[in-house]
C-alpha cells in the first residue's frame, strides 16, 4: 500500500483546502515576517505549488505527473482557485499560468556566523483572502466529490491515492462535530487499489503561548477541547511508510502511529507538513 | 526534516556561501528568473557556470546509499581513464549547503561535470534538417563508429544513451553526457542504441530531410525505422542500403554480440554517405509539400496552446479554455467547445461538456450523449463504461446500453474483454457485454489472463474459465499456479 510509482498515466492527485475566513486576517509569522494568515497560507500554498511543478520538469518540458485543486472557502461557499469548474489542473497548465510575483526576503545565518539576504520569487496562483465565515463542511463535500470522480476513474484505479490537506484557524460554521468527522469518514474511505485518500488537517498558529504540535500519536498530545478533538477525528492515520519522514520532522522519541493533523501551526510547520504529506512525489518514475 | 527541491534551487540560487569547494559557481537562468534545469526521480542537473566555463551541477535531492556508491564509482572511473568521449564527473561529498523548510541547515553531496562544447546530437540533426551538410553527417558518423569501438573496448556502459544525452563538439566528435545511471558491465544496450542513433544518422545523410521526418514524425523506433529503410529499397543502391538493413536487422536480434554490432556500426560509417537524385527529387517534393503546410500550419496552429498527436487524423487542441479536434493543417474538424477532449483511438473519443462525459465519433456527432460523470473507452474490445450517479455500465461503440447490469467499480478489461467488476466491496467478472459470468462475492480478483481469472474466497482460490466454470487447483494446477 502507498507504493504505486507516479507515472504519467497513473497520476496522483493533491486538493488544498484553503480557510479564506474573516479571521484569517489575524497576523501570524511566516518567517521573519509578520503577516495576516490569509498571506502566510496563500504563500505556503504557492509554494508547494511550485514544488509540484519543478518536480515535473523534464528535458522535454513540464510532464504532468500530478492532478491539483484548490478550494477556498469563506463567505458561505466553497470556491475553485484554480479554475473555475470543478475540475484538477495540470502542472503543465499552472507553469504557462500568467500570475503576480511577490518577493520574499529571508535572512540565512551560514554556518562560518555570517548572514546572507536570500530573496525569492514566489508566483501567486491562489491569492489571499480572509472575508466572512467559515464553511468547511461545503469545502469537504467539494473535496469529497473531485477525490470520488478521480478515484473512480479507471485509469485511476492503481494510481498513489489522493492527498487532501486542509488548512484552517477555527471551526467549520456550517457542520457540527458530527456532520463534520462523518464528512470526513466518507472521503477517508475513498481511495484506489493502492491505498485510502488522505486527509491531512492542519490548524493555523492562534495562540503563541501554545505550543505546536504536529502529527500527533495520540489524542492526550493535545489541549483538551471540542475543536482539538474534531480535527483529531477528521484526520487520516498516516500509513507506515510516512513514519520515517515524521520522526524527522517532529524530532523527539514518539511511536507511531501518527494522525495526520496539527494544532497551533507555524509557517515553517505548515510547509514541513505538506512536504511529508506530498511525499507520495518522489515515487515519480 | 529532509530537504526537497525547493531547498536545493533556493541555494543554487544564491551561491555565497553555499558551496565548500565550488565557491563562485553560479546559475544560468531563464527569462523567468528561475534555473535552468532537469529534475529527475531522485536528483535535480542545473546548467551553471563555475570558473567561466558552463558545467552541469547535478544534486542529489532524495538519492539512496546505493545511488551514492555508484556515483562515486563513476566519479572514480571517469577521472582514472583517457577517454575521448566522456567529460569526467566530480563527485563533491557534503558539498552544497542547503536550508530545510524549518530553517534548519544540510550539506548534501552533488556532482559536477563540464559542460561540453558543442551542440547536442539531436539540436544539431534538427538544425541539419533541409541542409545538405552530407560530410558533416559522414563526419558525425565516424565519431560515433569510434564511441562503439570504445563502448565495447571498455565494458562502458552510459545506461541512457540517446541522441539527447550525445554532445558533438566543434570537431565534430561525440561527448556523452548524463552518464550517471551508468554501470561498467552491461554495454550491450548503450550498443544497441547508438546503432540505433547511426541508422538515424546515415538515413539523414541519405537525404537531410529525412531526420525531420525521423525526429518529427516520432519514427525513431526501430520498427518504423525498418519499415522505412524498406521502402527506401526501391530507390536506394543495394551497397548503400544494405548496410542500413543489416545493422536494424542486428539491432532487431537481442542476441547479437557487442563485436557485431560494432562491427555493423563500423560498416554503416563507412558506408559513403550521398545523396541519391531520385530520393531527393521525391523528397524534395515531399518538403516542399511539408514546408507550405507548416508554414501555414504555424500560423493557424499559434492559437492553440496545446497541440496533441494525430489519432484518426484527428489532433485535439486546447484553445483558451476549450478542447476541439484540428487536422494536420490546423484546421478545425470537430468544435464543441469540449472541457476536456481524449485523443481518438479506433473512432471514438471521450470528452467532457458542462452536462457531463460523452463519446463522440470521428465526425464529432454524440454516439453517448455527454450526460454522465464518466466514460471509460476501450478501443481494443470496443466498449465504452459509462458511470452514472456511482453504476457503471456497458455501453456498445454505438452507443447501446450492453446490460442492464450495473457495478460500483469496473476494472480495466483482460483478456477477452473480460472484466473484473466490484460491487458493495466484492468482486466477480463480467464479459465484454457487461453479463456477469460470476457471482459478484468475491473478496479479490485477479486480472483475467492465460483463459483463466482468479478468484479469492474466504482465503481460498477459485480458477474459472470464460465462461464462468470453476475449476479446483486439482483440476487445473496449472490455472492455480497463475498468481494474483
Amino acid at each position: 500500500m502507498y507504493s504505486a510509482r507516479i507515472t504519467r498515466l497513473n497520476p496522483t492527485a493533491f486538493i488544498f483546502l484553503i480557510d479564506r475566513s474573516g479571521s484569517m486576517e489575524e497576523k501570524m509569522y511566516f518567517y521573519d515576517y509578520l503577516i495576516p494568515k490569509a498571506e502566510a497560507v496563500a504563500l505556503v500554498t504557492n509554494m508547494m505549488i511550485r514544488e509540484i511543478i519543478n518536480r515535473c520538469r523534464r528535458e522535454e518540458g513540464i510532464a504532468d505527473y500530478f492532478d491539483i485543486a484548490a478550494i477556498g472557502y469563506s463567505a458561505g461557499e466553497a470556491r475553485m482557485l484554480l479554475g473555475e469548474r470543478e475540475a484538477f489542473v495540470k502542472p503543465s497548465a499552472l507553469d504557462v499560468t500568467n500570475c503576480r510575483k511577490r518577493t520574499i526576503n529571508r535572512q540565512r545565518l551560514l554556518p562560518d556566523g555570517t548572514t546572507t539576504m536570500v530573496s525569492e520569487d514566489i508566483r501567486f496562483w491562489v491569492e489571499p483572502k480572509a472575508e466572512g465565515n467559515t464553511p468547511m463542511r461545503a469545502a469537504f463535500e467539494k473535496a469529497l466529490s473531485m477525490a470520488e470522480k478521480w478515484c473512480r476513474r479507471t485509469a485511476n484505479a492503481n494510481s498513489y491515492p489522493p492527498t487532501i490537506f486542509n488548512i484552517t484557524d477555527g471551526e467549520a460554521s456550517d457542520g457540527d462535530h458530527t456532520s463534520m468527522t462523518e464528512l470526513a469518514e466518507r472521503i477517508k474511505s475513498l481511495g484506489t487499489r493502492d491505498g485510502n485518500v488522505l486527509l491531512i488537517n492542519m490548524n493555523l498558529s492562534c495562540d503563541s503561548g501554545s505550543e505546536t504540535i504536529v502529527f500527533p500519536s495520540s489524542r492526550l498530545q493535545l489541549p483538551a477541547s471540542r475543536y482539538t478533538d474534531m480535527l483529531y477525528d477528521m484526520s487520516s492515520v498516516m500509513p507506515p511508510e510516512y513514519n520515517e519522514a515524521i520522526l524527522n520532522m517532529k524530532g523527539e522519541e514518539d511511536r507511531p502511529p501518527f494522525r495526520g493533523m496539527s494544532y497551533n501551526t507555524t509557517a515553517a510547520d505548515l510547509f514541513a507538513m505538506m512536504n511529508i504529506g506530498s511525499r507520495s512525489m518522489e515515487k515519480i518514475l | 526534516m529532509s530537504v526537497i527541491l525547493s531547498d536545493f534551487i533556493e541555494s543554487v540560487l544564491n551561491p555565497n556561501g553555499r558551496f565548500r569547494e565550488l565557491e563562485g559557481i553560479y546559475p544560468v537562468v531563464d527569462n523567468r528568473g528561475e534555473p535552468v534545469m532537469v529534475v529527475t526521480e531522485k536528483t535535480a542537473d542545473f546548467e551553471t557556470v563555475f570558473h567561466g566555463r558552463e558545467h552541469f551541477l547535478r544534486c542529489l535531492v532524495s538519492p539512496q546509499t546505493q545511488d551514492i556508491d555508484r556515483l562515486k564509482d563513476i566519479s572514480l572511473y571517469t577521472n582514472h581513464i583517457e577517454c575521448p568521449f566522456i567529460v569526467p564527473s566530480i563527485f563533491y561529498d557534503g558539498e552544497i549547503l542547503v536550508f530545510d523548510s524549518q530553517g534548519r541547515t544540510h550539506y548534501r553531496d552533488v556532482v559536477l561535470q563540464e559542460k561540453p562544447r558543442g551542440q547536442r546530437l539531436d539540436q544539431m540533426l534538427d538544425n541539419l534538417a533541409g541542409k545538405e551538410e552530407f560530410k558533416v553527417l559522414g563526419k558525425i558518423l565516424e565519431g560515433l563508429s569510434d564511441l562503439a569501438l570504445w563502448i565495447a573496448e571498455n565494458d562502458f556502459s552510459h545506461g541512457n544513451l540517446h541522441s539527447r544525452n550525445v554532445i558533438v563538439d566543434p570537431l565534430l566528435k561525440p561527448i556523452l553526457i548524463n552518464y550517471t545511471k551508468s554501470s561498467r558491465d552491461d554495454p550491450q544496450k548503450d550498443l544497441r542504441s547508438l546503432g540505433l542513433i547511426c541508422a538515424c544518422v546515415y538515413l539523414t545523410s541519405c537525404h537531410p530531410a529525412l531526420y525531420e521526418v525521423l525526429l518529427h514524425e516520432r519514427l525513431l523506433s526501430l520498427s518504423r525505422m525498418s519499415n522505412l529503410a524498406a521502402e527506401l529499397r526501391q530507390i536506394m543502391q543495394p551497397e548503400d542500403l544494405d548496410p542500413l538493413l543489416q545493422l536494424l536487422d542486428s539491432l532487431d536480434q537481442r542476441e547479437d554480440s557487442s563485436i557485431l554490432l560494432v562491427k555493423r556500426i563500423n560498416e554503416i560509417s563507412a558506408t559513403p554517405t550521398r545523396s541519391y537524385p531520385s530520393l531527393m527529387a521525391y523528397l524534395e517534393a515531399a518538403r516542399h509539400v511539408r514546408a507550405e503546410h507548416a508554414e501555414r500550419r504555424s500560423e493557424k496552429m499559434n492559437r492553440y496552446s496545446f497541440i496533441g498527436e494525430m489519432h484518426d487524423m484527428l489532433i485535439r487542441a486546447r484553445e483558451g479554455d476549450h478542447w476541439c479536434y484540428i487536422d494536420k493543417h490546423g484546421d478545425i474538424m470537430i468544435t464543441g467547445n469540449f472541457l476536456r477532449a481524449t485523443d481518438f483511438s479506433e473512432g471514438r473519443a471521450v470528452v467532457e461538456t458542462d452536462k457531463g462525459y460523452g463519446l463522440i465519433d470521428t465526425g464529432g456527432v454524440f454516439v453517448i450523449d455527454p450526460l454522465y460523470d464518466d466514460i471509460e473507452w476501450d478501443c481494443m474490445f470496443n466498449i465504452a463504461v459509462v458511470t452514472s450517479d456511482g453504476k457503471s455500465k456497458f455501453y456498445s461503440r454505438d452507443g447501446l446500453p450492453l446490460s442492464e447490469f450495473g457495478y460500483d467499480r469496473v476494472f480495466p478489461a483482460g483478456e477477452e474483454g473480460i472484466c473484473v467488476v466490484m460491487n458493495d466491496g466484492k468482486y466477480g467478472y463480467v464479459n465484454r457485454r457487461g453479463i456477469p459470468i460470476t457471482e459478484i462475492i468475491y473478496d479479490e480478483a485477479s486480472k483475467f489472463r492465460y483463459g483463466f481469472g482468479t478468484l479469492k474466497l474466504d482465503n481460498r482460490i477459485i480458477i474459472v474459465d470464460n465462461q464462468g466454470q470453476v475449476f479446483t487447483d486439482e483440476e487445473n494446477p496449472a490455472a492455480a499456479a497463475k498468481p494474483f
